[in-house]
């Protein structure tokens, strides 16, 4: 619940006005060139995304979990959507977009966000490099056919996005570099394309329209799988960012009002004519950079963005594409994670592995959700295999009475059960066999199912088995128990 | 033991608080536990580059930076801290007191109050913290939010310190005023031998009885004087009163109405506090 009270006011509004606005243009003049690129990748009119960032920049001000993050028309987002606006048109990308934002509404009130624990790092550094190489890669159809214009271009506009800094730090160097290379281009007359030829830029506020589409269940059937990837990848894009954000202001964040809060800033993005967006990493470090820390920067941004079109849209259709290419290089140089190159020697082999599946799943499929599920999957897999590892199965015999006492430490589930059923020496002749369980934990069937085998092939070697310890054995299979959330927990788990 | 909680910054009221709760603590004979506070990280203004450039690393950079920055202030802030709670622990002890404990926390200050309200008796806060625009006519943000969060006597201390011979309590018919006057009669605070004034605002409908209240006060000694004064402007009745009559501290319940009567209509709570430029002592 929001409760409207001054402090609440002060903490999230005005604790920090004059930086929280600075940082709001400086952010809205960032998601411009990224609205209209991602709505290219997407191929829909420029208006489309930048429309979807100001409504949902000035929703999710208002409804989101987590202050100072910026939420707008992603490329993640788009590139999930290229085939169901190819195949059925705008329409239906906009109804996509209210049942993504119904879809992820629900995921909040399922408290889905908590999922995200079981995204290890490894799958997040993956995530961002992936995003990383598809924003790059997005700009590449720029340049095909293009003269050497084009290529000088863009060399120019990153050059002063990254030199003009050192000139000064007061005006936003990606604005400097479009501004200077719009008017290059509008001086020399140049032939290159603009953001005009792209489609069509708003020339007005958004209107309420509900998408033109048939209801009915063949619809639903149309847009479901996509409703149901987007909101996957904006849920996830938008957690990660959130965790970002809260680690470089450090503060926390309510994760799961932030699910519910991209749900409702998606459907009425949606019902304005905008495409489904979601937070975004390197707008929501640029603001946390200049200094924007509350939900005002995040609302002054979307507002700001749609003031700008208005006002200035003339201008901005004639922006050449090559200085929106040269800004979203080097958002993807931003976002990239070069450490984890150099990482590569440093970390263990199975984060590395983690990681690059991770990228070449996103880059081969165009899905982050894909990515991070096989990301996701792979880390458990690697898990259960180090998990495995510890079992330890120690044996000593006693000559007198002929008896052979095995001890069993450690795991026992599926992943390790072939271990330890061939820990045993079924070859050696003895009367009798103990095998003490007390230190050993049972996870699953594939456990008990082992042990079962053992006993079975002791006893048909006529030895007799005597088991020690098995109270505590069945103790561990914990599935329906789940010990971990009562108070007396670690009593009620056996030692290791 | 009673036990006193004193919330101390480097604001200009710090030495009087300490002044003023030595007194308390002598009456109650009370231990005093001092509180400061250091703020948090996201507390500050945040530093700022609006280049808006995302060069190589962009994240973790700027992570460096931040942390670079927050460490730099956590530092001085801890010095500060230490230095204003032995500054304070020495006028206590110049004062006579025994037991000061020094408490050195982080975090929000409304929250950490909240943490050791039930171990304490009463709490002292100055009008305004350090960081609060001296200039502004607005409370300390941190003080409303205290006083409608505790449900212990809130000491407010303003920047007069004199002895106290007169008080005046606002009387409004309400609970938490009743809880003041059970307090007064019941503890040693304030001696028989301090003049003791009731101030009732009637808002025109008459419903204000003071009689059981001043019945309650002269069985248990006080001097009682009593007015019934007829405005729709409490605050400004009860202020104007202060000044004319020398109250010396000022008793009062605290925010009877909920915050949103409070966000619309303001509350006479915080124009009391804002108006009389004496000590109060709230409670709810």
């Amino acid at each position: 619940m929001v409760s409207l009270s001054l402090s609440y006011l002060k903490v999230n509004w005005l604790g920090n006005i004059r930086n929280d606005v600075l940082a709001g243009i400086v952010v809205a003049l960032a998601l411009i060139p990224e609205a209209i690129a991602f709505s290219i990748i997407a191929g829909v009119d420029p208006k489309v995304g930048l429309y979807a960032s100001f409504c949902i920049a000035v929703v999710i001000a208002f409804v989101g979990g987590r202050s100072g993050m910026i939420s707008a028309a992603t490329g993640a987002m788009a590139l999930v959507m290229v085939s169901l606006v190819k195949e059925h048109g705008l329409e239906y990308l906009l109804a996509a977009t209210i049942l993504t934002g119904i879809l992820q509404i629900i995921a909040g009130y399922l408290r889905l966000g908590s999922l995200m624990r079981f995204v290890s790092r490894s799958v997040v550094t993956g995530f961002v490099n992936a995003l990383a190489i598809l924003i790059f890669m997005a700009q590449l159809p720029e340049f095909k056919g293009a003269g050497i214009h084009m290529y000088g271009m863009v060399a120019l506009g990153l050059a002063i996005i990254y030199i003009f800094p050192r000139l000064t730090k007061v005006v936003p160097s990606p604005l400097v570099s479009i501004i200077t290379i719009t008017s290059i281009s509008i001086y020399f007359g140049m032939d290159l394309r603009t953001v005009g030829d792209m489609g069509e830029l708003p020339s007005t506020f958004p209107i309420f329209l509900l998408p033109d589409i048939p209801l009915n269940l063949e619809t639903l059937w149309i847009i479901f799988p996509y409703s149901l990837t987007l909101m996957a990848v904006g849920l996830l894009e938008s957690l990660m960012t959130a965790t970002i954000v809260d680690d470089l202001t450090d503060t926390p964040s309510n994760k799961n009002r932030e699910c519910a809060g991209q749900g409702v800033a998606n459907i009425i993005s949606g019902f304005f004519g905008g495409m489904a967006g979601c937070a975004m990493i390197g707008q929501s470090v640029i603001n946390i950079k200049s200094g924007g820390r509350g939900r005002l920067s995040t609302l002054f941004a979307g507002l700001f963005l749609l003031f700008l079109l208005l006002v200035l849209g003339e201008w901005v259709s004639q922006i050449p594409m090559a200085a929106l290419v040269a800004v979203m290089i080097m958002v993807s140089i931003g976002t990239f994670s070069w450490s984890s190159f150099k990482n590569l020697k440093t970390h263990p082999k199975t984060s590395s592995m983690v990681m690059i599946t991770t990228v070449i799943v996103v880059v081969l499929t165009h899905d982050l959700a894909i990515g991070v599920f096989v990301g996701v999957l792979t880390s458990a897999l690697f898990f259960a295999r180090k998990v495995s590892r510890l079992l330890k199965i120690e044996s000593h015999l006693s000559e007198k009475d002929e008896k052979r006492t095995y001890s069993v430490y450690g795991q026992v589930f599926f992943a390790s059960a072939d271990t330890f059923s061939n820990s045993f020496d079924f070859k050696e002749v003895v009367q009798h066999v103990t095998i003490d369980l007390s230190e050993a934990h049972f996870w699953d069937l594939s456990a008990v199912g082992a042990l079962d085998k053992v006993v079975m092939k002791f006893r048909r070697e006529g030895t007799t088995v005597h088991l020690l310890g098995m109270n505590e054995v069945s103790a561990t299979i914990v599935d329906r128990l789940a010990v971990h959330d009562k108070p007396d927990a670690l009593e009620l788990m056996p030692k290791h | 033991m009673a036990k006193l909680l004193v919330c101390i910054d480097g604001s200009v009221y710090a030495d009087n608080l300490c002044t003023h709760a030595a007194w308390v603590a002598k009456h109650l004979n009370a231990e005093i536990d001092l509180l400061h506070v250091l703020r948090r990280p996201s507390d500050y203004e945040a530093p700022t580059d609006h280049t808006g450039v995302m060069g190589f690393e962009a994240r973790s950079h700027l992570l460096d930076e931040l942390t670079r920055v927050d460490e730099q202030r956590g530092r001085l802030d801890q010095e500060k801290g230490k230095f204003i709670l032995e500054h304070s622990a020495k006028i206590l002890k110049e004062a006579g007191i025994e037991t000061v404990n020094r408490i050195h926390r982080r975090g929000s200050l409304v929250e950490t109050i909240l943490e050791f309200e039930d171990s304490v008796d009463m709490i002292f806060m100055g009008k305004r913290g350090e960081h609060a625009d001296r200039g502004s006519l607005y409370l300390g943000s941190n003080l409303e939010k205290v006083a409608r969060s505790i449900h212990k006597p809130l000491f407010i201390i303003s920047a007069v310190v004199r002895p106290i011979k007169r008080f005046l309590i606002a009387y409004d018919g309400k609970h938490s005023v009743h809880k003041a006057i059970d307090y007064i009669t019941q503890q040693p605070l304030l001696k028989k031998d301090v003049e003791c004034h009731i101030l009732a605002v009637d808002r025109g409908k008459d419903d204000i009885e003071t009689s059981d209240a001043e019945q309650t006060l002269r069985k248990a000694g006080f001097n009682v004087i009593h007015k019934t004064k007829q405005s729709q402007h409490a605050d400004q009745v009860i202020s104007s009163y202060v000044v004319e009559n020398e109250i010396d501290l000022l008793v009062s319940g605290a925010y009877s109405h909920s915050r949103m009567h409070s966000l619309f209509l303001g509350s006479t709570t915080a124009s009391l506090i804002k108006a009389c430029k004496i000590p109060l002592l709230l409670f709810r």
